[in-house]
């Protein structure tokens, strides 16, 4: 048993015990140092992916704003709740009221992401910015990257139907006709982030009311 | 004889017992060892934490300084074109912006790699263009010399001379008193459909029954110089002879109007090439949006005389050069197709000095994180009767 701090000669050390504990204690507060240190790096990215989240959302409202109401991209037929979804990917051809017929995707898949891509880059000695989004043509989905290069030429890939891999957000959306009230309609807008990695999920709506 | 000090602790110290004699040199030794271990680990550590705490800094800095641009963007251009109706015929394509791009080839390149340095051919340039506030400047209908208002009586914007007569509920004197050196007016024939504009010289002043607005010479068929027409709503980016198109000519009759406009200008300040900063100017002053921006370009969709779907009119295109449409009368740089303009942002943290920073970014292989941001913006006065 050992002795009491009381009865131990002042001078004695420290027993094996106490600098085993002593380093314990040390390296739980380094840990949880260093814990914290890759809590707020994560957070930091996680904030970063949700204000591109926002920063999307808001370019495909806006982006929706710019289509006349008899345009298939918007419009809500007679006798139709709303067009598109947010829980799953709608493919369609539209027909307005009007007349005007379309194939409408109401959903795409954007990513920015820096890249060396020697043969897109403008420059062949440094990389750009490649900023792919997605569209529907013949009635498949298709994808067009537009370079940003730092001598500040611009490239823009043909249509192809590869994917981006790096950090890609899906946007879907639906048009709800005669909502909130008689003649406007509401456009909403799931922004989410496919990379699972990040947690808890990255997700983002909004909406706008348009006439 | 009684011992000397030394003595009396000599006889102390051989007095205690074994266990409090002290350290060894071992023990010292081990213990200083372990302690030098312990204490370099954690240097080690806190110096790596300390470099990702600032990496992270960085990269929040930029990404908020980035999204406060993005939001200041978007305020103002969702109200390009703003302000022109109540009294003036505008039709369904109003000037809202207009664009200068400077299109790079491969061969031009506008950014220095040794030494990080953007200039100005790199950057974009973006007006936007609305009427001043209507309740205070509302729009003025055209006279001659003379005060008359008939079709026929015209003033000649190629002698640098128009007239108008007093803004309504204003007397002469009070709206010659709006109209001073600097502002830009844009008139408009009574129809709408051709344009042409003016940068006063001097203070507009009452002549006789009407207000004189004294600017340098139109030419004939109503297109500037980019020097008359900074904001190039007729200047055709200084390409001459401009294609006549949708310009008004110099005849300004009855019945055509004037407005002033109170454009606001974003565009990137690379005086100094180390840190070009995107600033707005409203009015005359100068505000900074953001520094360190090392991209700044702008694209915009055009209205496609109605054969819109997604593949053609999604395109955003960044040469001024093409805004055209296949018509009669067709002509390039025709601000009055944008519909939609999409801007794209590229900010860079400030460069980091120093053998000790080994990161090199993917984008131009600078020592600094690199942030590009891409905002669409419809501007509201701009999508009708497409």
């Amino acid at each position: 048993m050992l002795p009491s701090a009381r009865e131990q000669p002042l001078d004695a050390g420290f027993s094996l015990l106490e600098v085993t504990g002593a380093i314990f204690i040390l390296t739980i507060g380094l840990l949880a140092a260093a814990l914290l240190n890759s809590r707020m790096v994560g957070g930091g990215q996680r904030s970063q992916y949700m204000s591109l989240a926002s920063t999307l959302a808001t370019e495909k409202l806006e982006d929706l704003n710019r289509w006349d109401i008899d345009d298939p991209q918007v419009c809500v037929p007679t006798g139709t709740a709303d067009e598109g979804s947010i829980s799953s990917n709608v493919l369609q051809t539209t027909t307005c009221d009007s007349g005007n017929s379309a194939g409408v995707n109401y959903y795409d898949d954007v990513s920015i992401s820096l890249t060396n891509s020697s043969g897109n880059c403008g420059s062949s000695t440094s990389g750009c910015l490649a900023e792919t989004v997605s569209s529907v043509s013949g009635g498949s989905t298709v994808y067009t990257t537009t370079y940003h290069s730092p001598d500040g030429q611009i490239n823009t890939t043909a249509p192809s139907a590869t994917a981006p891999t790096s950090s890609t957000f899906h946007r879907r959306w639906v048009i709800e006709g005669n909502s909130p009230v008689a003649g406007t309609r509401r456009v909403t807008v799931l922004v989410t982030l496919l990379d699972q990695s990040v947690q808890p999920p990255v997700t983002f709506q909004m909406s706008l009311v348009r006439p | 004889m009684t011992a000397t000090r030394g003595e009396r602790n000599r006889i102390t110290a051989r007095v205690v017992e074994p266990g409090a004699r002290g350290f060894s040199l071992v023990e010292l030794l081990v213990a200083v060892a372990m302690f030098t271990v312990i204490s370099a680990s954690a240097f080690v550590l806190f110096n790596q934490q300390q470099k990702s705490a600032l990496t992270e800094q960085g990269q929040v800095g930029l990404n908020v300084s980035l999204r406060n641009a993005a939001s200041q963007l978007q305020m103002d251009l969702a109200n390009a074109g703003s302000g022109y109706f109540p009294g003036a015929n505008i039709p369904s394509w109003p000037v809202g912006v207009t664009i200068v791009n400077h299109v790079v080839s491969g061969a031009a390149s506008c950014y220095n790699a040794a030494t990080l340095t953007y200039t100005a051919n790199c950057f974009d340039a973006l007006n936007i263009i609305a009427a001043a506030n209507p309740a205070a400047y509302p729009p003025i209908n055209a006279t001659d010399g003379t005060g008359q208002n008939g079709t026929g009586n015209c003033s000649n914007t190629g002698a640098g001379i128009a007239y108008g007569q007093a803004a309504p509920g204003h007397t002469l004197a009070q709206t010659a008193a709006d109209y001073e050196t600097g502002d830009q007016l844009l008139f408009l024939n009574n129809t709408g459909s051709k344009i042409t504009s003016v940068v006063l010289t001097r203070n507009a002043v009452v002549s006789g029954s009407a207000v004189q607005f004294t600017f340098n010479p139109t030419n004939g068929d109503g297109s500037n110089s980019l020097a008359n027409d900074p904001l190039d709503i007729t200047a055709c980016d200084g390409n001459q002879p401009c294609p006549a198109g949708n310009k008004l000519g110099v005849q300004f009759c009855g019945g055509d109007w004037a407005l002033k406009l109170a454009p606001i200008t974003y565009q990137v300040d690379s005086s100094n090439p180390a840190d070009p900063k995107l600033t707005r100017t409203q009015s005359g002053a100068t505000a900074i949006v953001m520094e360190q921006v090392i991209g700044f370009k702008v694209g915009a969709t055009i209205w496609n005389n109605g054969a819109q779907n997604e593949s053609t009119s999604a395109q955003y295109n960044y040469a001024a050069s093409t805004y055209t449409i296949n018509t009669p009368n067709d002509e390039a740089y025709n601000f009055t197709l944008v519909r939609s303009v999409r801007i794209s942002l590229i900010g860079r943290t400030n460069p980091a000095s120093g053998p000790a920073y080994t990161f090199r970014n993917a984008f131009d292989g600078g020592p600094y994180q690199v942030l590009g941001i891409a905002v669409v913006v419809n501007p509201r006065n701009l999508s009708m009767n497409d």
